[in-house]
């Protein structure tokens, strides 16, 4: 089937008891679309780390476990697919990210000295086309991520 | 996420089911470090080919067992990954510091000194 335009809207608790969920509406979503494996597994990734981080660092909760996410603890992700891409927009309310002054770690120099911050980040900048983080004033984080469909 | 032990003679094999995410990594945390701290477990094999799927939250509780071991001078080798793990601990550069085996039989062979 040819994939159509669209777009999906998911809404979840800040809580790493959702990302499986996260990951398989997301594959479920690039199996539709002439991804290869390889790429639906890339793009799964990059997702589940895109939440991961907002979970552990954006909303430094001390209730990890608890189901709460209320209005200031959710994490929207919106997909926005054609026959040429995915656009995975991940937003949330929580602390601001440096993502400009980011480097690509040297990870195993990071390793070696057990300073692995920052892992996640890596993988979604390698497995990613395109990866654009943006803050808006009202103090919303939006983390971009586009994936090309190979020719 | 769970973690099944098996013993073999003087190897202890460790089997993780499920996915390894910042879900399944708490999951298991404190039952898989108090095992790779114990100074007394003997060689242990990790057996990784029930792992579907693999986060930097699994690469990060692999590496603090890792470090346990080793800190007590204990051997270990992981086999079974399949190739989406694989591909996650190639692109983190992880293949170069894990001991790694391509089989259960290679993984027996590395850690039996």
């Amino acid at each position: 089937m040819k994939t159509s335009d669209g777009l999906i809207y998911l809404k979840i608790p800040s809580n790493k008891f959702f990302l499986g969920l996260v990951r398989k509406v997301i594959t479920e979503l690039a199996e539709k679309m002439d991804y290869s494996q390889e790429d639906i597994a890339k793009i799964e990734l990059a997702v589940d780390e895109a939440c991961t981080n907002v979970i552990q660092y954006a909303y430094t909760s001390e209730e990890k476990m608890s189901f709460k996410g209320g209005k200031d603890e959710a994490i929207e992700i919106k997909v926005n697919i054609n026959p040429k891409r995915i656009i995975i927009n991940i937003s949330d309310k929580g602390k601001e990210f440096d993502f400009g002054s980011y480097k690509l770690p040297d990870i195993t120099a990071h390793f070696k000295e057990m300073q692995i911050h920052g892992l996640g980040l890596y993988i979604i900048k390698n497995f990613m086309d395109e990866v654009n983080y943006e803050r808006s004033s009202d103090g919303v984080n939006t983390l971009k991520l586009v994936k090309y469909i190979k020719k | 996420m769970k973690i099944h032990i098996l013993k073999e003679k003087n190897i202890l094999s460790v089997v993780f089911r499920g996915d390894f995410d910042a879900s399944g990594a708490e999951d298991i945390k404190e039952e898989l470090e108090s095992l790779c701290e114990d100074g007394r477990s003997e060689n242990i094999l990790f057996d990784m080919s029930e792992v579907l799927y693999m986060s930097s939250f699994g690469i990060k509780e692999i590496l603090i067992c890792v470090k346990m071991i080793e800190k007590h001078g204990g051997r270990y080798c992981f086999w079974g990954f399949n190739d989406n793990v694989r591909r996650v601990i190639e692109k983190t550069g992880l293949t170069d510091i894990l001991n790694i085996a391509d089989s259960k039989e290679n993984a027996k062979n590395k850690t039996a000194g």
